[in-house]
Order: C-alpha cells, then structure tokens, then sequence
C-alpha cells in the first residue's frame, strides 16, 4: 500500500512538473523588468512554501510525541524535517542565483535571508543533533523541542519582508499584494503542487526506513538477549 | 540577443540545474540509504533464525 502510494505520488508530480515546465518555458511571457531569470520565482518560492508545510507536519508530529510518546509520530517528524530542509536548501541556493543577477552579489544579510539561513542551521542541527543521543525516548523528546523551537523562526522569516523598521535587500510580498499577475498564477500554484507530492513520496520512503530502523534495533535487542 | 539577455539565461539555468541537483542527491541518498537498512534487516533476520 504505502510502496503504490510512493509511486502514485512520484508519477502524478513528475507528469505535473512536465506540465509546469512547458508553462514556464513556452506559455508564459518574459518579465519585461527582469528578462529570463524571474522564472526561477517558480522555484524559489515554491520550495520555501513546500518547505514550510513539512516543518509544520513536523511541529504537529513532535507535539504529538510529546503527548502520547507514540514513536510513530517521531519517525513522521524526523522524516518531515529531514525533506522540508532539503527544499529549504533548494530555496536559499535559488534566492542566491536570482540575487547574483538582479542585485550583482550572491548573498545579502538582511533580515529575510538571515532568518531563512538560521531556519535551514536549526533543522539540520536537528537532524545532526538525533544520532547524536542513542537512547530512544531521549532521542525522540529532545528532538520534538528542537523542531518545535526552530519552528518560531517561521513567523520571522514571514514577517521579515512585512515590517517597515526591518532593513531588508529582498523584494516585498508580491502573493497576497496583487504583484504577481494572474498568467504566472497557475505555473506558480503547479510548482506548489509538484514540490508537495514529490516531498510525501520522500516522506513516506523515509518513514519506511524509520519503521525498518525500529525493527533492527528491536531484532539488536533480541539476538543481546538470546 | 544582448549579453545581458544571455547572462540572464545561463543564470537560470543555473538555477534550475542546483535546484535539481540538490533533489536528485537527496533521492539518491534516500535510495542508498533504504538498500543499507534492508541489508542489516536481512542480516539480523538471519542471525536471529540461526539463534532460534
């Protein structure tokens, strides 16, 4: 069941992203301010979107460990956080080769950049800190406090390009403004879409592994016992 | 084409290259990663066979 849904999810986001990539290529016009680099948008904001929505999965999966202290919940956590910092990498290198162009340098420290850097830092000290601790329910707890810490850099990030008194090199919200005309709409809510299926296909080959992980280290316990 | 059009251009596809690249390194090592857990499962299932 969880092997078709893998492969269900990876077809339906592959033939999307063929779809999206004709859009992008072939339908949509070319910015007129910005020429040919503006269509890494359809990118670079999708992946910080997709990211965002795994560390929240992530955040709702760690609070309810720490409720229930189900290991389930650990293991949807841990693979959340793990696909969620992988698309956050895709935005950030995005962001600086778009930034290379428009503003003739790399990397800017403003607010924006800064906090969404600090954002990838936090998970993957998450993902470093896990092998780290070997007893499992230590392991676990400690990890469901630092995603749900890390996840309080979210709001920031958000309101990073919102508030006047923040100095900030990257360009304003353009969603919920109007600034992005109605054409490059659907190519940006497809990109959205892509990075969501081909993310839960990831998800669920990593709870795989989790599950599998589990039962190795109960079959250890086992052959220490005979 | 003017220069800038053509910078422009391999800017982006630079972009989508790293993009990419990044997602296919991580897939790949998810899939390196599944191969070495099933091995260790296939090897402790056997150990514990052997015991029993």
């Amino acid at each position: 069941m969880r092997e078709k849904a893998i492969y269900v999810l990876g077809i339906l986001g592959t033939a999307l992203l063929v779809l999206n990539f004709y859009r992008i290529f072939l339908v949509i016009p070319i910015d007129a301010l910005q020429g040919a680099i503006y269509r890494i948008i359809f990118i670079h904001v999708p992946a910080a979107i997709t990211a965002d929505a795994f560390y929240a999965v992530a955040v709702i999966a760690s609070i309810a460990f720490l409720i229930r202290k189900n290991f389930a919940w650990d293991s949807l956590a841990v693979s959340a956080v793990e696909v969620g910092t992988m698309f956050t990498l895709v935005n950030l290198a995005t962001g600086s080769i778009w930034g290379r162009v428009e503003w003739g340098i790399w990397w800017a420290w403003d607010a924006r950049m800064t906090s969404q850097l600090m954002l990838f830092l936090l998970y993957l000290g998450y993902l470093l800190l896990r092998p780290a601790v070997t007893e499992p329910t230590q392991r676990a707890t400690m990890s469901a406090i630092l995603a749900i810490f890390a996840f309080a850099d979210i709001p920031i990030v958000t309101m990073a390009i919102r508030l006047h008194n923040v100095r900030t090199q990257h360009p304003g919200p353009v969603l919920e403004t109007g600034g992005l005309a109605p054409v490059y709409w659907p190519p940006f809510l497809t990109g959205i879409a892509v990075f969501l299926l081909l993310g839960s296909a990831m998800v669920l080959v990593r709870l795989h592994q989790e599950s599998s992980r589990r039962e190795i280290d109960s079959l250890r316990r086992e052959i220490h016992a005979i | 084409m003017s220069p800038v059009d053509i910078t422009n251009l391999h800017f982006l596809f630079f972009g989508y290259s790293a993009a990419w690249l990044i997602m296919i390194g991580f897939v790949f090592l998810l899939v390196q990663r599944s191969r070495r857990i099933d091995r260790e499962l296939t090897r402790l299932k056997s150990m514990v066979e052997d015991k029993n």
